[in-house]
């Protein structure tokens, strides 16, 4: 299973290409064979909440494929992994419901097809979360990125709290994890709100954290700014359709959240960052 | 034995009773749930056959330790040390009866799995010993009843 897992992870990390959006999907593949009834998957975009049905393959695992919206420049949908142990139901682990997201940050230059390994937790344990904070390789991210959440979930749920300090270590895990799974990805995969909020919450009083912390949500809510750097690339391409389609879609972003270029831009001006942006495009196609 | 000695064996005892409550439940409340679980693993790991639910040690130790201590209770003549120690001995009564119903709860089953303990096993040696404690202070409380009651008749 480690060997299909680095597999996966590196299909996923190491071969970005150019691709139409219109082929653009997303395969989820759980790496247990068991057969979890209650585990159900969303695919959330904007206000719509589609419910994903899985299909078991040939080798017993299960999986689906979501086609991904068309979009001008980049989609930003989520995935919600539901929890809905009900009394009876065979799990390993007793726990209250709980669900997982999964955001992604998905640009015209991703690789057709992502394939997303997803990995079901069994047991909780000091071992076994002492291993996932061991998880650094990048053939790894997704486990310890998975599996770190539905641990962090379990306690914060079982102890109605965040500043446990068994929360507060699962937490931090978690909040690693997605900073790590964000890094190896370069920013395909966003680190999401819930795991900002829980890390903000978890060490409430310590400034010094929390500033560490509250730096990588900031940069996580400006993520759509870092995309301006790729406008040369798509100029120097012929992408000009998909350059143009960048420019417009930062300029929409920038509308939503009007403050976010302050933690990207250092100081310039964002509308004249956009403006020469827009020249540039014009000039270049 | 000196009536200043009894004092200290008495109370220190009883103090290490509310300790023992305080490190397993009071460091979970207070948010501390990993000291908890390090105090947790260590009782049942230095206390396995004293403590192990229907074994002859596990049934016959409190009442003797309670016997014991019985010897110790402090100035039975004076009616504020009676009740001070028949109130801490009920104290730590509802103390360890709380503590029964927390080891049952999923906060107690995350805490003995936190720290790679057997929650079934394991809940099942920290009740039998919450259930001696409980006995060893029913059995306190009591002689102080009774030693104040013979104390009157005998007035």
């Amino acid at each position: 299973m480690g060997l299909l897992a680095a597999f996966l992870a590196g299909f996923v990390l190491l071969f970005p290409v150019l691709a139409d959006a219109s082929e653009r999907s997303v395969r989820f593949v759980f790496m247990d064979k068991t057969d979890y009834p209650n585990v159900r998957i969303e695919y959330h975009d904007g206000p719509l909440v589609e419910p994903i049905t899985l299909t078991k393959e040939q080798d017993g695992r299960w999986s689906h494929t979501v086609e991904l919206a068309s979009a001008s420049w980049a989609v930003s949908p989520s995935f919600v992994i539901h929890f809905d142990r009900e009394q009876g139901t065979d799990w390993p682990i007793d726990f209250k419901p709980f669900s997982i997201g999964l955001p992604l940050h998905i640009t015209k230059v991703v690789d057709d097809e992502l394939v997303i390994p997803v990995y079901l937790f069994t047991k909780i344990s000091n071992d076994e979360m002492e291993r996932l904070e061991r998880l650094k390789r990048r053939d790894q991210v997704f486990e310890r990125r998975m599996l770190s959440e539905q641990i962090a979930k379990h306690y914060i749920s079982v102890f109605s709290s965040h500043t446990d300090s068994i929360s507060r270590r699962a937490i931090a895990n978690w909040f690693d994890s997605a900073l790590s799974l964000t890094k190896y990805t370069d920013n395909l995969f966003t680190i999401s709100h819930e795991a900002g909020d829980a890390s903000l919450q978890a060490y409430e009083g310590d400034a010094s954290t929390r500033a560490h912390y509250q730096r990588h949500v900031e940069d996580a809510a400006s993520l759509f700014w870092s995309d301006v750097q790729q406008l040369n690339s798509l100029i120097d391409s012929g992408l000009c359709d998909e350059a143009r389609s960048l420019v417009k879609y930062v300029r929409l972003r920038h509308l939503e959240s009007p403050e976010s270029y302050l933690y990207r831009l250092s100081g310039q001006d964002p509308d004249a960052v956009l403006a020469e942006r827009e020249r540039r495009v014009s000039a270049g196609c | 034995m000196h009536e200043s000695v009894k004092s200290v064996i008495f109370y220190g005892v009883f103090a290490i009773i509310i300790l023992m409550y305080a490190l397993i439940y009071g460091t979970h409340y207070a948010g501390y749930s990993d000291v908890s679980g390090q105090f947790i693993k260590f009782i049942l790991s230095s206390a396995p056959y004293v403590s192990r639910d229907l074994s002859l040690a596990g049934e016959l130790t409190p009442p003797i330790l309670a016997g014991v201590m019985s010897a110790t209770i402090p100035q039975r003549s004076s009616a504020t040390r009676t009740l001070i120690s028949f109130v801490l001995a009920l104290l730590c009564y509802g103390m360890y009866l709380h503590l029964s119903v927390f080891l049952t709860s999923p906060q107690a089953v995350a805490i003995l799995q936190s720290v790679n303990q057997d929650p079934r096993e394991s809940v099942s040696v920290l009740s039998a010993f919450s259930g001696g404690v409980r006995t060893f202070s029913a059995i306190i409380a009591a002689s102080v009843i009774g030693l104040r009651i013979n104390k009157a008749a005998e007035g």
